[in-house]
């Protein structure tokens, strides 16, 4: 096998005063890029930090242009197992089969005018996945991404999963800041920093938008998660803790 | 604050009894076991068969209930470096569900009525073979049992697109040993995989006899084990951490 593997562990901290920089979960992730240019994306996620506690299994994989080709997504929310479905994007549609405590047996499908540009499950290297989409050759900026399909809307991703798809005029922006030097636990990398959305109050502490978050990904086109920042109601923080890359698994 | 969760992580070296590639290592496995605090439990297993042709590259997340009865199972497989398909299975009390897409099958739904009940849902990661032994009562002592057993693959190497299969494997409990490999010593349980009624036919033959050592704790994690006939694999935990 010819592939390569890029294992990684983000610690996920808080800066809120009352347990400043203290672990509230963390993420293991295995990235498999095949030979013919297809990711695959398993992570395993917890969020430790008060309800709703949760414990995510994301396994996404997307085709040589980024574009998602099917999924994965497991949750149990504050110890209880919620829901487990699967997906599956085509050019035209976008399906999920699954089961929620809530729901049932789920069985949804949604017509695409335009093939899904990205898919959201919530794990954090998944958001760094996501900054892909930005179209480098312009430079610094801020670009509209269209195309979103999620498992959840929820900001930390706790309901569902389920098919939610946001209209193509409703798409996030995406503001590329410019290259930058960032030193982690993990080592020294050449990043690209980015911004999620586009709230750059962070001292908004409502739950309508999602508060201001900061991105700093490799800049090696593997676009792995170097640290990461929210503020507003949510302040956390995460930082890639353990890399490693090589040909072929290990 | 951190949830009350059990996390049990391994990796696990395949290696070769073929005399032209002795003990060299044809593929290995990572797995991560959450024990939640209700009992139930999840399996991931990431794994790959270097040798012999094709390749496979198999991810499963595998959940069980308080009584260790299958929930549902996710699988996504790579064959030869292309992708072979993925698919989820869901279990009820009286049947089985598979959704799947491979690019030789297309979009496959199946629903398959349980009526008497199965044994065990075989994924086909060695831990995972590792964990249905505790199908077995070992308080009876050495015994053999005929299994019913549902698949995600009917292949020996679990490599073709996810679909149900069905099929009767015998396992034998033959009796305890302690056991020495890279990642420590360990109390187990050997037991022994036999297809003594051909349950599993391939181009090769039945399945060869599979014996497997499994620690004698609530984890029943993969110790070691080998597959003898045209085979000749086997099978060792080189860390753990729980």
């Amino acid at each position: 096998m010819e592939h390569e593997t890029i294992r990684g562990r983000l610690l996920y901290t808080s800066k809120k005063p009352e347990i400043m920089d203290k672990v509230r979960g963390g993420e293991t992730f295995i990235i498999t890029r095949h030979v013919d240019e297809r990711r695959t994306l398993r992570a395993l996620c917890a969020i430790d930090e008060n309800s709703p506690r949760v414990l995510r299994d994301s396994v996404t994989s997307v085709d040589a242009d980024w574009r998602p080709t099917d999924g994965f997504v497991r949750l149990t929310v504050d110890e209880k197992f919620v829901g487990s479905s699967w997906y599956r994007f085509t050019p035209k549609f976008v399906e999920c089969e699954g089961y929620t405590e809530q729901e049932g047996r789920i069985s949804s499908r949604i017509e695409m005018a335009h093939p899904a540009r990205l898919f959201i499950t919530h794990p954090i290297q998944s958001d760094a996945f996501l900054t892909q989409a930005y179209d480098l050759s312009k430079g610094p900026g801020e670009q509209l991404i269209s195309g979103l399909v999620a498992c959840s809307f929820h900001h930390r991703g706790a309901d569902g999963p389920t098919l939610l798809h946001r209209p193509s005029n409703e798409g996030f922006y995406l503001r590329f800041v410019g290259p930058e030097k960032v030193k982690v636990v993990a080592g020294e990398f050449d990043a690209l920093h980015f911004q999620i959305g586009r709230s750059t109050d962070d001292a908004y502490q409502g739950r309508e938008e999602h508060p201001p978050y900061h991105v700093w990904v490799t800049a090696d086109g593997d676009y792995v998660m170097l640290k990461a920042h929210v503020t507003g109601y949510m302040q956390t923080h995460y930082e890639l803790t353990e890399y490693e890359k090589r040909k072929n698994f290990f | 604050m951190t949830q009350q969760h059990r996390t049990i992580s391994g990796r696990i070296l395949y290696t070769s009894k073929k005399p032209e590639i002795l003990d060299q290592e044809r593929g290995r496995e990572t797995f991560v076991y959450t024990r939640h605090s209700d009992g139930k439990l999840t399996l991931r297993a990431h794994c790959e068969i270097d040798e012999p042709a094709p390749t496979v590259m198999r991810d499963i997340v595998h959940s069980l209930d308080d009584n260790d009865r299958p929930i549902d199972c996710f699988v996504r497989l790579t064959v030869g470096d292309a992708f072979m398909g993925a698919g989820l299975f869901l279990m009820s009390d009286d049947a089985i569900e598979c959704e799947s897409y491979g690019p030789s099958i297309g979009r496959v739904s199946q629903r398959t009525k349980i009526e008497g009940g199965y044994d065990i849902f075989g994924t086909h990661p060695i831990q995972a073979d590792a964990y249905s032994t505790r199908i077995m009562d070992v308080s009876k002592g050495p015994h053999k049992r005929k299994l019913r057993c549902f698949l995600p693959s009917g292949d020996h190497r679990g490599a073709t697109p996810p679909l149900i299969a069905e099929g009767y494997i015998a396992l034998e409990y033959l009796g305890d040993e302690k056991v020495t490999v890279a990642a420590g010593t360990f109390d187990c349980h050997k037991f022994r995989f036999s297809d003594e009624d051909a349950g599993f036919v391939s181009k090769d033959g039945a399945h060869p006899t599979y014996d497997v050592w499994v620690t004698a704790d609530e984890d029943s994690i993969f110790v070691k084990g080998g597959v003898g006939g045209y085979m000749q694999t086997w099978y060792e935990l080189v860390e753990l951490e729980r």
